[in-house]
């Protein structure tokens, strides 16, 4: 019995295809992406000394910066920011601590919202909240994939925004009741307006407008102000023990995006400068740590593979062209 | 965006979200004629509401004279303006439609403050008002425009000022609920009254920006932002001075000029008033036309209902009351035998009026002024609670009084 | 075969071309199969649905289709490689310098994806990006060899726009490893003008698209106005996917775009039309590939892209003898 010419024919090509197709089955069964990320990575080395919350520790030397690009946020209304142009990040970690420093520019040290007109500078980070669910590279992370921000504000940071912090010499000759169920939102349990909560707030989000606090507050932070630049440090044990918020690894890979706003130009909430996800590669050597030489010899072939290919190439020319 | 009806405006309009699912809305009547801005209500709304620390230049409720006092100072001539520049020449009223229950006004022919903002930027067209601008909540108190030397009279005062008395209007379409990004604010449904989750705000201050009458105040020491409550324990009579009655609010029950009066409007699932003449809410509102939204151009289709100044110039009244000013005016100052018995109710109870029923009286005066003759009837009103029972009966004749030999000394 | 100028269709001959006699065309067909699901269902459908309210009552049908646009993904990043190297192969074939470049270029391309993929360490994944990148560069140097002159324009702009963002993401790279500095953001707003530029030169450089059909045209303005609509519609969430999915920031008129996509989609169809399929995948893959230097798949897309375009326009036919 033959077969058809036509399908005797086209019987390669559908093996191929059949082959494709199985292939491509047992990797979405496995869970196993064949391709990688190429975006930009932000690595954490282990720090010869415990960087404490100081952004100025020497020990911050130890460690790269990269540079993230911020643009104005445009998917979701209030739209706005984009007047910070790049956040600078280094990250580093040490006995079971994460701790990542931004820096950025910013003309004006905005730490008071006493007013109703004034606004805080503030910097966010965002991490996938469980790094599961979502396939890296092209944001396959949307099937209830959360996200876990770790916010900080300088006013949060300064005081928790009594009239007198700001205006020593106010009097008032009484108040009929200065208990804590006077300050409504505190007797309503938000966080956010806790006197005692620090300037770093541990935030869990699923979509716009839904963003509230986490479960268990483990975000340590703080900031300076000087040379008209900002930096912070905040730190968080690898594992925070909640299974509704990111955890580390002492190798891996996560992705990390960062968010800023400018109190003086009235920004806040969707008002802000964003970037895009890069990753934070979690790295167990310290910055003595470089390249092992196997993977030089694989660059070394991959050069000389090339190299070969153009050769070939321009051999393969002369040879044709005679 | 959605499309919904503002009856206010006799038209739909563009806001957030669709109509809610308010039964029942916190309405009153404020009475500016007979108001000597005693500031009596703004102290019981602060002795019982805002007296803590952080709230120091937060006064939910207010009275500020008119035209140069403002808490915040200018908040409505800066919206008004605002308005203006985002549709030049194009803010005015259509009058040549039939004048119906959905319409009573005629209609808006420009942009409410919805309409005017991008939806992505700005959700409501607003500003947000500077500390320094809170600060004097009675700046020019008394301040008239001039003092003539021969003296005024009406029907329009050449000098003239008066006070208007400003809560929450707890709009039907509220700006501050559509600026929320949080989505911290909600309208309720048994009475309508607009709040702040404390348990959500996180102190954007997007509603202090967007509320087009400043009643979104920001509290530094919380971070949030806080507004009028309306009194809402005592309005579901959950308040134990209640006993279990809809009562109405600190500042209505406070007011020694009995300028006001508040109750709960029924409402239908367009935003409508059901049609019922014996609310004295309605019959102010929608039968005798006698008592008018403030700004309803705004187009937040606000809830406290003012009847106008008789002295003060139209045109100023117009833009702040809208089109219906002269046939208020007119309605206020030659009334009806039943506009004359529920303007007695005024003040007559705490407990919230549902209905009303009038007992007709004797003729007891006729008197004529600028040529028309008023015949004054000794009608009663009688005023019914939440569960129809009756709970005031006042007649239209004040009733005299004399105090007994032993009292003459004036002890109170 | 109509007014078509620039390109000489030679691919009738490509497409007996065989390698152990698998018909490399219609491999490529598949693979843009694949790629359009992927790029509908995963990259932008089941990103809109987070902002749909109500997600939770259809949250079945929604896994599945998130299941199928997965699946779909997996599909295409196989078939990516498979293509990559058929073409690898038929590139070498040609026998030209661009030939050999070109299949040079792939080759280091799928070495370099995978290295990457293997999981690289400490100062080795800057240097890897480098390479890949520099591959993406040789293939389009290559491709650039084998085409006409008119067609190498084009192939050259397609390439500047890789090698611009490449080269903004290696400096990032290499910055953050602690070597050389970050470099300015400008030159991912030059990569867009150059891919609007690609895009808007095809009619010339592919050839007219006004043949003696008009379905190339009408396709292209049904295109050109869907971009339009959608960008003005509802600019903010089409922007951002835009930048998700391929890399554009979206900064340029709303019309640059529209007109981009118009000449795009024309040129497609005109070549489709001219029994030239395998040109046409080339194109629809450089834009599943999209702008920015985003993860291995997409870079692998656009390599086989150029590879397509060169292989089905050169000048030189593909082993005739």
């Amino acid at each position: 019995m033959k077969m058809p010419a036509m399908v005797r024919r086209r019987m390669p090509t559908l093996l191929v295809l059949a082959l494709v197709l199985a292939t491509a089955g047992i990797l979405q069964l496995t869970n196993a992406n064949p391709a990688a990320s190429q975006s930009l990575m932000l690595i954490s080395r282990a720090a010869s000394s415990d960087p404490g919350l100081d952004p100025n520790a020497a020990v911050w030397n130890e460690s790269a910066s990269i540079d993230v690009p911020l643009t104005a946020q445009q998917q979701a209304y209030p739209i706005g920011g984009g007047s910070i142009a790049t956040i600078s990040a280094k990250s580093l970690h040490r006995d079971g601590n994460l701790y990542v420093r931004v820096e950025w520019t910013d003309a004006t040290q905005d730490d008071s919202t006493l007013k109703v007109e004034n606004f805080s500078d503030a910097v966010a980070l965002e991490f996938p909240a469980s790094a599961s669910a979502t396939v890296p590279s092209i944001c396959m992370g949307q099937v209830g994939a959360g996200v876990n921000i770790w916010q900080w504000r300088a006013d949060s940071q300064v005081g928790h925004g009594d009239p007198s912090e700001r205006y020593p010499n106010l009097w008032v000759e009484r108040y009929p009741g200065d208990g804590p169920e006077f300050y409504t939102a505190r007797a309503a349990g938000n966080p956010y307006a806790l006197a005692d909560g620090g300037p770093v707030q541990d935030l869990v989000a699923a979509s716009f407008g839904n963003i509230g606090p986490a479960g268990s507050q483990t975000v340590q932070g703080q900031g300076v102000y000087q040379a008209g630049k900002w930096a912070v440090v905040f730190a968080r044990p690898l594992n925070p023990g909640d299974a509704s918020l990111t955890a580390f690894h002492e190798t891996g890979t996560t992705d990390l995006a960062f968010a800023v706003w400018d109190g003086s130009l009235s920004e806040r909430n969707g008002q802000k400068s964003v970037s895009a996800f890069v990753r934070i590669h979690i790295f167990p050597g310290d910055a003595g740590g470089s390249a092992t030489p196997a993977w030089l010899i694989a660059l070394g072939l991959l050069v000389g593979l090339s190299g070969l290919g153009v050769g070939l190439a321009v051999i393969g020319t002369r040879s044709g062209a005679k | 965006m959605a499309k919904v009806y503002n009856w206010q405006l006799g038209r739909e309009m563009d806001y957030r979200f669709d109509n809610g699912n308010a039964k029942w809305q916190f309405a009153a009547v404020f009475n500016t004629n007979r108001c000597i801005a005693c500031q009596t209500c703004t102290m019981a709304c602060k002795t019982t509401w805002t007296f803590s620390p952080g709230q120091e230049l937060m006064w939910w409720n207010n009275v500020e004279t008119k035209p140069y006092g403002g808490y915040p100072q200018n908040w409505d001539v800066k919206v008004l303006d605002l308005q203006e520049k985002a549709n030049p020449g194009g803010q005015v009223w259509d009058r040549s439609v039939p004048l119906t229950t959905r319409a009573p006004y005629g209609t808006f022919d420009g942009k409410t403050v919805f309409e005017t903002a991008d939806g992505l930027t700005k959700m409501v067209t607003g500003y947000t008002p500077t500390q320094e601008e809170w600060k004097a909540p009675n700046i020019h108190e008394d301040s008239a425009t001039k003092f003539p030397k021969d003296g005024v009279q009406l029907p329009v005062h050449d000098g003239w000022f008066f006070y208007l008395q400003r809560i929450c209007n707890h709009c039907t379409y509220p700006a501050c609920l559509a600026a929320c990004p949080r989505n911290a604010i909600y309208k309720r449904e048994e009475d309508g009254i607009v709040l702040i989750d404390q348990g959500r705000c996180r102190g954007y201050r997007k509603c202090v920006d967007a509320c087009p009458y400043k009643k979104s105040m920001y509290r530094p020491n919380t971070r949030t932002s806080e507004k009028c409550i309306g009194c809402f324990p005592r309005v579901e009579g959950s308040d134990p001075l209640t006993e279990g009655l809809p009562m109405e609010t600190r500042c209505m029950t406070a007011c020694i000029g009995k300028i006001r009066l508040q109750g709960l409007a029924k409402v239908d699932d367009a935003g409508l008033w059901v049609e019922d003449p014996t609310n004295p809410l309605y019959f102010l509102v929608h039968v005798e036309k006698v008592a008018l939204p403030l700004y309803p151009q705004f187009g937040t289709q606000p809830n406290v209902y003012y009847i106008p100044p008789r002295w003060v110039p139209r045109d100023y009244l117009k833009q702040m009351f809208g089109p219906g000013v002269d046939h208020a005016i007119e309605r206020y100052s030659n009334p009806s035998r039943e506009l004359l018995a529920v303007l007695q109710l005024f003040r007559a109870s705490q407990t919230i009026v549902f209905s009303f029923k009038i007992e007709k009286g004797p003729k007891i005066q006729e008197l004529s002024l600028n040529g028309v003759v008023h015949e004054i009837y000794d009608d009663v009103v009688v005023g019914y609670d939440s569960q129809g029972r009756e709970v005031v009966r006042v007649g239209v004749e004040e009733k005299v009084f004399e105090r007994p030999q032993q009292f003459t000394m004036n002890t109170i | 075969m109509a007014s078509f100028s620039g390109v000489r269709a030679q691919d009738h001959n490509l497409r007996e071309w065989s390698l152990a006699r698998v018909h490399l065309e219609t491999l490529a067909v598949w693979l843009v199969i694949a790629v359009a699901f992927e790029l509908v269902i995963l990259r932008t459908l089941t990103r809109v649905a987070i902002h749909v309210p109500g997600l939770g009552a259809i949250a079945g049908p929604y896994e599945m289709l998130a299941d199928a646009g997965r699946f779909a993904y997996y599909v295409a990043t196989v078939l990516a490689v498979v293509v990559a190297a058929a073409l690898a192969v038929a590139a070498w074939q040609v026998g030209t310098a661009g030939g050999r470049a070109m299949a040079a270029g792939i080759a280091s391309l799928i070495l370099a994806a995978a290295l990457l993929r293997a999981g690289p360490g400490l100062g080795e994944a800057a240097a890897l990006n480098t390479l890949l990148l520099a591959a993406l560069v040789l293939v389009g140097i290559g491709a650039a060899g084998m085409v006409g002159a008119r067609m190498a324009i084009a192939v050259v702009l397609a390439t500047l726009t890789v090698a611009l963002s490449g080269i903004f993401s290696v400096g990032q790279m290499w910055a953050s490893e602690g070597t050389g500095h970050g470099l300015s953001a400008g030159f991912l707003d030059l990569a867009e003008w150059a891919a609007i530029a690609f895009a808007v030169s095809l009619p010339w450089t592919a050839g007219s698209v006004s043949s003696s059909s008009r379905r190339p045209a009408i396709s292209g303005a049904v295109a050109a106005t869907f971009v339009m609509v959608v960008l003005l519609g509802n600019p903010h969430t089409t922007r951002f996917l835009l930048l998700w999915t391929h890399g554009l920031t979206g900064s340029l008129p709303a019309i640059a775009y529209a007109v981009a996509a118009g000449c795009l989609v024309a040129v497609a169809v005109s070549l489709h039309q001219r029994g030239m399929a395998l040109a046409a995948c080339g194109l629809l893959l450089l834009v599943g590939g999209g702008v920015a230097m985003q993860n291995t798949y997409q870079s692998m897309l656009i390599g086989t892209g150029l590879a397509c375009l060169a292989l089905a326009t050169s000048q030189r036919q593909a082993r005739t003898r």
